[in-house]
């Protein structure tokens, strides 16, 4: 308990030191978060581009005006047969348990198809009994079906998805010629996956839920006969709104992918190499001042060991309160103030940072320790003295 | 029963050159006892010094403290040995200047694993003997040579030392402050205390009770004082 109090004090004293490295500690945090957690969603998302490049998908949002008068560009889109694929989150009550469903059209699942985790992806040209759903977790099996109070609305499961996946949504898409994938992907966040409004598929209908929002922006899929005329009608949609091939957005997607890494692996190696030196100065100035008082200490009854691992707390302290600092800032609002979209972050992100930092340290704190183990302290003492 | 040293040898690596510092040293010191370690710059008392006082290891020979031999204690009790046997005064004081004079009196309290009550008073006990009471919450770099080297003392003094081990502890004083320091020292043999002093001052050896003079590492003289 004294020693502690006696090892508290000395952190106290040495506040500045400790102050300036913490915040160094916090800045290399927040750098290597966005980085690991960029690397780790652009893993998640390295299958998404596959999904629906094949087909000549683009996304497009209306600009304001014709936002609310869609006559003219749905004359547009009817005049090449292009086709509207819209998506909506759905909300009902079916079982005294609100459900959040995710509704595509019929022609979305032909063009789209994310990873599985077990069953199979709605085909829009298969027959089935009652309304066939993707699930969301493992909350329910394939093959499970669940009815309601509505005869209409019976649901399969025939297939399960990851909550952790990425599912296409036709949000504010195509805004601008550098737009990503990131616009149109989202983390799948509602229960089910179920055909809405479909010719063909049985499917929810408008009226049969509590509520249904249209999501923004279209998807639209040009058919192949068109593609001779593809620059001249995506000129012509132009002029109703953004539009951008998905194929397109994806190379954006990985390019700006690649930027950020480029820039942010340079600022990292920036920062780290600051941190390295910081550390390592800091530590040989903290050091100095030990130097006497860790003589005086073994003098008095601390054996090397004690000295040694009083030296490594001393400096490990900036790295655990640093590391306090950014978890508890992270979850009071410092992950809302990332804007780089499409951010994986999770206990996997926050483990490899704290493991990086910890190398970073102990590349200069082991040398350090080893040093202490075998030098002589007193003599050295004395030699100064 | 003291301390008994028997063929003492101490060799230091310095630039890749192996040297003998201490050779063939026998030394004993008996309990109540006030000795000086004379000899020239270099000779060896200091390191002596630190073989006494188990901060510093022999290469060769056996070392025994009151029975006991060293070679056979874990570095944990070693430490221990240091924390409550002896008490050390250095030339340079040896004392954190940032601290307080009380924080530095009763930092070998804090570092030991002994509990005891009362230590605020004893603090106090050895700061009033030493007359720096009133410098308890001074920051020792704020103070004069002759009130650090008080300070030191009344921190040597703080877990009841049966040794009181000091090298040069009057070498950075004055002659006013070294017939204090020597008074205080003769003071502690009085109440019993085994006093060693590392010095090349001659008048500081004299006030001794017996002279050990090191030439080169060795033992070359052992004098006995008549006061």
């Amino acid at each position: 308990m004294n020693k502690t109090k006696l090892w508290i004090r000395q952190i106290i004293k040495n506040k500045g030191y400790y102050i300036f490295l913490t915040a160094e500690v916090v800045i290399v945090l927040l750098i290597l978060v966005s980085m690991i957690g960029k690397l780790q969603a652009m893993y998640a998302t390295k299958e998404l581009g596959n999904a629906v490049i094949n087909k000549n998908v683009y996304a497009f949002s209306e600009y304001g005006y014709y936002r609310e008068n869609t006559t003219e560009v749905d004359k547009c889109l009817d005049k090449y047969n292009i086709i509207n694929l819209p998506t909506c989150s759905l909300t009902m009550d079916p079982m005294g348990k609100r459900l959040f469903m995710l509704g595509y059209s019929e022609e979305l699942f032909d063009v789209y198809s994310p990873k599985l985790e077990a069953g199979e992806w709605i085909d829009s040209t298969k027959e089935y009994e009652y309304i066939p759903v993707i699930a969301a977790g493992d909350k329910y099996q394939v093959g499970e079906c669940f009815e309601t109070e509505d005869p209409q609305l019976t649901f399969q499961v025939v297939g399960i998805i990851s909550p952790e996946e990425y599912v296409l949504l036709t949000g504010v898409g195509g805004t601008t010629g550098y737009a990503s994938l990131s616009e149109v992907f989202y983390k799948m966040s509602s229960d089910f996956i179920v055909p809405c409004d479909c010719e063909h598929l049985k499917c929810v209908r408008k009226e049969q839920v509590d509520s249904r929002t249209e999501w923004s922006g279209r998807l639209l899929l040009l058919p192949d006969e068109l593609a001779d005329r593809e620059e001249e009608i995506v000129k012509e949609i132009n002029q109703y709104g953004y539009i951008t091939n998905v194929k397109k957005m994806s190379e954006n997607y990985n390019a700006s992918n690649q930027e950020f890494c480029i820039v942010n692996g340079i600022v990292l190696f920036v920062f780290s190499i600051i941190t390295l030196a910081g550390v390592g100065g800091i530590n040989n100035m903290v050091e100095l001042k030990n130097e006497k008082r860790m003589t005086i200490y073994y003098m008095y009854g601390f054996t090397k060991r004690k000295c040694m691992l009083y030296t490594y707390l001393s400096t490990i302290i900036p790295l655990i309160l640093g590391e306090c600092i950014f978890v508890f800032w992270y979850y009071h609002g410092l992950d809302e103030t990332y804007t780089v979209d499409l951010l994986e972050i999770n206990m996997f992100t926050f483990v490899a940072a704290a493991v990086y930092l910890v190398i970073l340290f102990h590349i200069t704190i082991i040398p350090e320790m080893i040093r202490l183990g075998k030098k002589d302290l007193f003599a050295l003492y004395k030699q100064k003295v | 029963m003291g301390i008994v040293m028997k063929n003492i040898g101490k060799e230091v690596v310095s630039s890749h050159e192996k040297k003998w510092i201490l050779q063939n040293v026998d030394v004993e010191i008996k309990e109540g006892e006030m000795v000086a370690i004379i000899g020239k710059s270099g000779a060896g008392k200091s390191t002596l010094l630190h073989i006494i006082g188990a901060v510093d290891k022999k290469t060769t020979g056996e070392y025994s403290i009151d029975g006991q031999d060293i070679d056979k204690l874990k570095d944990s009790k070693i430490a221990k040995l240091r924390n409550q046997t002896f008490g050390y005064i250095m030339q340079d004081f040896g004392l954190l200047n940032e601290d307080t004079v009380y924080e530095n009196i009763i930092l070998p309290y804090l570092l030991g694993s002994q509990s005891r009550k009362n230590i605020k008073e004893k603090a106090y006990e050895n700061m009033e003997m030493l007359g720096i009471k009133k410098l308890a919450s001074q920051k020792v770099e704020k103070l004069s040579g002759g009130e650090k080297q008080r300070t030191a003392i009344a921190r040597a003094l703080m877990m009841d030392p049966k040794y009181i081990l000091a090298d040069e502890p009057t070498g950075a004083l004055d002659s006013k402050n070294t017939q204090q320091v020597m008074k205080i020292l003769r003071d502690l043999q009085k109440i019993g205390k085994t006093i060693v002093i590392v010095t090349h001052d001659m008048d500081v050896a004299n006030c001794c009770d017996r002279k050990i003079c090191i030439l080169d590492g060795q033992v070359v003289e052992k004098e006995k004082i008549n006061h």
